[in-house]
């Protein structure tokens, strides 16, 4: 049957790409500038599906994860910094602690209708980067925070590029599995329900608030982690690095790459960067170009790559016609 | 104290027209238009190169101006929106946003990063009433706002073509069946909401300084003011612009200046959790 | 009379004094209904009745403005709808309304989501009790895929279907949540005869599972066939009641329907 070569494919696609991921910078692991790409790319990846999951489980457009990301760089700084903590349990701590703010976003949201939604993330993401900005006590204002040390697991210490691209491929795996497994369990299909027909969701006993709310957390936790990943990484993180043109940029990746897919947020972040790599000499006309590009995309690929294809193996493009179907029927 | 409100008033105002233009679009065509701020910017900036570098005489520069957002208006709508009118309001906020960077960078590119100002229709001076100092642009943005809140009242109720846009906000397939052309009305709904963009612009440019990312404060601002009021209120509109306007401005001299907006965000945030439907308005979220 | 009936008969739901206006418009007003458990009770009437804003405000979509609804001796006027769904009352729309983005057994495994005891974390991570709960809820939604006849289209989209079979999903998934009371409208809408038929057989079927099932109908011949009671409803008030045969030539009920269709606008 048509499905059960879906079922054998699919695995075995992941598992090459997995592996191919695990040897990829192998190549490249002297070489500087490549690993720098890819490892930001990595936490820009985890970043993403930060987005995915409010996006694509939910459909809310949401321009704030840069505060998620911010929370997560800046409380993971003030674990280790300021208490001395490890940084991997300061990792945990500022996802959690990113996540419970997650919740406290999503609280506005269940009171008001989604399309309001873009503005109340905004609002949000400039809470908190005005807090940062002039929290100098604790922030240190424009000039940041430096120094936040690399993690470290036993013995072993993560500071060398390489040893923390492996360290971010973990995130992304976490990340990864955590979307599908969601999608697959019944607070997955409970949110979906949600964003098709609330009415009918409600109908079928589904809580809108609980289900919002713990979606909001599992974003939260994502862009915090993302963000401890980051100020570790770099060692030194300053308010401008969390704008909303950072929030932006997580959704036109998690856009073009597929939203409420599983591998659309590495899809579409991975296309980007090479994008943005390629089209350097443009510099400023790149972000007219960029603006342009969203409006494109959305007039001709709303699903994003990752949907785009999907929507093409439905539609029998890739495997023998299933005689239940109705070959002419499209999706509305 | 005195003094402090009067120049709040007038920053509400200002709050109050824009968002009224984002009304006006949202009530058309079912999607929040995130772009709007950056059409306020590019209003000033449009004032800033007639009357500023080119040395336009004033009045000639806000007619120019006017009629070029009109264009720009009905430019964005057909980019924008009506290749994707069909799809789910999601998509078109999204396109509004890809629309917000071109339209924020576009001026990047063309300007510059560097604050610029304009100067105000009225001049410069200032008037003393009783003690307390005017600015002559403030009276100027009181009035202009006035008369923009009073005309649109008798242009929405009393002529043919108000009456033919409120039929399109209202209910779109009831519009058609009456043989009301959708599609032109909603171009009409985005040029008026241009031309309001404009004339925001050109009043806020002398207050602040003309930057590409003011958009996103303006936008944030009037969004704040349209909460506070209540959806589907005109009045409330006013007077949630000017609430917030006051209130900013007595947060900025007496508790703090740099959280000032911080504090204004989460008003909007505490409004919508405990008063969804604003202090005027009609009960909004949930869509049946 | 009514106090010994109530004894003698277990009132499943009771609908006291509803009423209900949309913007000075009154769509229902002073209506009763009773309804005993284990039957199956139509309620028909003209369009625009009121018939399925009583639904709304049975299942918590839409709020009284004045009345009480009991359900089981308790009170439930103005819950909102998924406390009304958790407390035993699903519903089918006049407008099929499926969740395009899930196949059709998840479409009817939402339902089973009210039943799921497991938190998030133990969902996520699928530990042991999530696993077998998963295993629970999907034999459930199965098995009332099976009692509509769709188990074969389990795995398919929801858009491969006809507007039958959509309605067929729909009641599958009004079934998997294990309601008390079922609240069909109009399920018979763009069905051929030969769906009709089929779902006369179900609604019996369900009435025999112990299922009290209220239903929304025109078509006169499935409301003669299922229902033990109806009840004719015309401009938001109760015009008639009684067994079908008793309503059919009721003349009330005559002028209602007929008095309609030479009503010149």
């Amino acid at each position: 049957m048509a499905s059960n070569k879906r079922h054998v494919f699919i695995p075995t696609a992941y598992t090459a790409c997995l592996i191919g991921a695990i040897f990829l910078p192998v190549a490249f692991k002297d070489i500087r500038y490549t690993m720098n790409v890819l490892n930001f790319s990595g936490i820009f990846i985890i970043l993403t599906y930060s987005f995915n999951f409010i996006h694509g489980y939910l459909g809310l457009i949401s321009i704030g994860q840069a505060g998620f990301f911010a929370i997560g760089a800046y409380v993971t700084a003030g674990m280790t910094l300021g208490l001395g903590m490890n940084t991997l349990p300061a990792l945990l701590i500022a996802a959690a602690a990113a996540a419970l703010v997650g919740i406290g976003m999503g609280f506005p949201s269940t009171r008001i209708g989604g399309h309001y939604f873009v503005l109340i993330s905004l609002a949000f993401g400039e809470i908190v980067r005005l807090i940062i900005l002039n929290w100098r006590e604790v922030t240190n204002g424009t000039n940041g925070l430096s120094g936040i040390p690399r993690p470290a697991l036993g013995g072993f210490v993560f500071d060398s590029r390489l040893s923390y691209y492996y360290l971010i491929l973990g995130g992304i795996i976490l990340s990864a599995l955590t979307t599908g497994s969601l999608r697959r369990s019944t607070y997955g299909r409970a949110m979906l329900s949600l964003k098709t027909n609330e009415l009918a969701a409600a109908a079928c006993g589904v809580r809108p608030v609980t289900s919002k709310l713990i979606n909001f957390c599992l974003s939260g936790f994502f862009a915090g982690l993302a963000g401890g990943l980051y100020a570790s990484y770099i060692g030194a993180i300053s308010p401008e690095t969390f704008s909303i043109d950072l929030s932006i940029d997580v959704l036109t990746m998690c856009l073009v790459g597929g939203s409420g897919t599983v591998t659309g947020p590495i899809v579409g972040t991975a296309f980007l960067v090479m994008l943005k790599e390629h089209l350097r000499f443009l510099r400023e006309y790149y972000m007219i170009l960029y603006g342009a590009g969203i409006v494109a995309v959305m007039i001709f690929m709303p699903y994003g790559i990752v949907g785009m294809m999907r929507k093409l193996w439905n539609r029998g493009l890739f495997r023998p016609r299933n005689p239940g179907r109705d070959p002419g029927k499209q999706k509305s | 104290m005195i003094q402090e409100i009067v120049s709040g008033l007038s920053m509400g105002c200002i709050y109050a027209l824009t968002g009224f233009g984002f009304i006006l679009i949202y009530n058309a065509v079912g999607a929040v238009n995130f772009a709007h701020g950056e059409m306020v910017m590019l209003g000033g900036y449009f004032g800033y190169t007639l009357a500023g570098l080119w040395g336009m005489p004033l009045w000639a520069a806000i007619i120019v101006s006017l009629f070029a957002m009109s264009v720009v208006g009905f430019l964005f709508n057909r980019i924008a929106f009506f290749p994707i009118r069909h799809r789910p309001a999601v998509t078109a906020i999204i396109a509004s946003i890809g629309m917000s960077i071109l339209l924020r960078n576009s001026a990047l590119a063309i300007w510059g990063p560097d604050p610029v100002t304009l100067g105000s229709f009225l001049g410069d001076g200032i008037l003393t009433i009783s003690g307390v100092v005017i600015a002559r642009h403030q009276v100027l943005i009181v009035t202009v706002s006035a008369a923009v809140f009073v005309g649109q009242s008798l242009f929405f109720s009393r002529t043919f073509l108000g009456k033919k846009l409120q039929a399109v906000a209202q209910d779109q397939e009831a519009a058609k069946l009456m043989g009301i052309h959708v599609g032109r009305m909603i171009t009409v709904t985005f040029i008026l909401a241009s031309i309001l963009a404009g004339i925001a612009g050109f009043l806020v440019a002398p207050l602040w300084f003309l930057e590409p990312g003011i958009g996103v404060v303006i936008i944030l601002k009037a969004f704040i003011a349209i909460v506070i009021g209540g959806f589907g209120s005109t009045h409330g509109l006013v007077l949630g612009g000017l609430f917030l306007g006051v209130t900013e401005v007595l947060i900025a001299s007496h508790m703090t200046t740099e959280y000032r907006d911080v504090i204004s965000y989460l008003m909007l945030v505490t409004v919508l959790m405990v008063r969804p439907r604003g202090f005027f308005g009609e009960k909004i979220g949930k869509k049946v | 009379m009514n106090l010994y009936k109530k004894w003698i008969m277990d009132i499943l739901l009771d609908i006291k004094n509803l009423s209900v206006n949309f913007g000075g418009l009154s769509a229902v007003s002073g209506f009763n209904l009773q309804i005993e458990t284990g039957t199956v009770h139509a309620l028909i009437g003209p369009n625009g009745a009121g018939k399925t804003t009583i639904l709304n405000t049975v299942c918590g979509i839409c709020r009284p403005c004045g009345g009480n609804i009991l359900f089981d001796g308790k009170a439930i006027q103005g819950c909102p709808p998924h406390t009304a769904t958790r407390l035993g009352i699903t519903r089918t729309f006049q407008q099929v309304q499926l969740f395009e983005e899930l196949d059709v057994l998840e479409n009817v495994l939402v339902a089973r989501h009210m039943h799921s005891k497991v938190n998030v974390l133990g969902a996520l991570f699928r530990t042991g009790p999530a696993r077998r709960e998963e295993k629970q809820g999907r034999h459930k939604a199965i098995e009332a895929l099976t009692f509509v006849g769709l188990k074969d289209k389990r795995n398919m989209d929801t858009t491969c279907l006809h507007y039958g079979e959509k309605r067929l999903v729909e009641i599958a998934r009004a079934l998997a949540s294990e309601p008390r009371l079922m609240l069909l409208d109009e399920p018979s809408a763009g069905m051929n005869d030969q769906e009709i038929v089929h779902l006369s057989g179900l609604i019996r079927r369900i009435q025999s599972m112990g299922i009290t099932v209220i239903v929304v109908e025109h078509n006169m011949p499935v409301v003669m066939t299922i229902s033990d009671r109806v009840s004719v409803i015309d401009f938001g008030v109760k015009i008639a009641e009684g067994t079908a045969d008793d309503v059919r030539s009721n003349p009330k009920v005559l002028e209602a329907y007929l008095g309609f269709e030479n009503h010149i606008p």
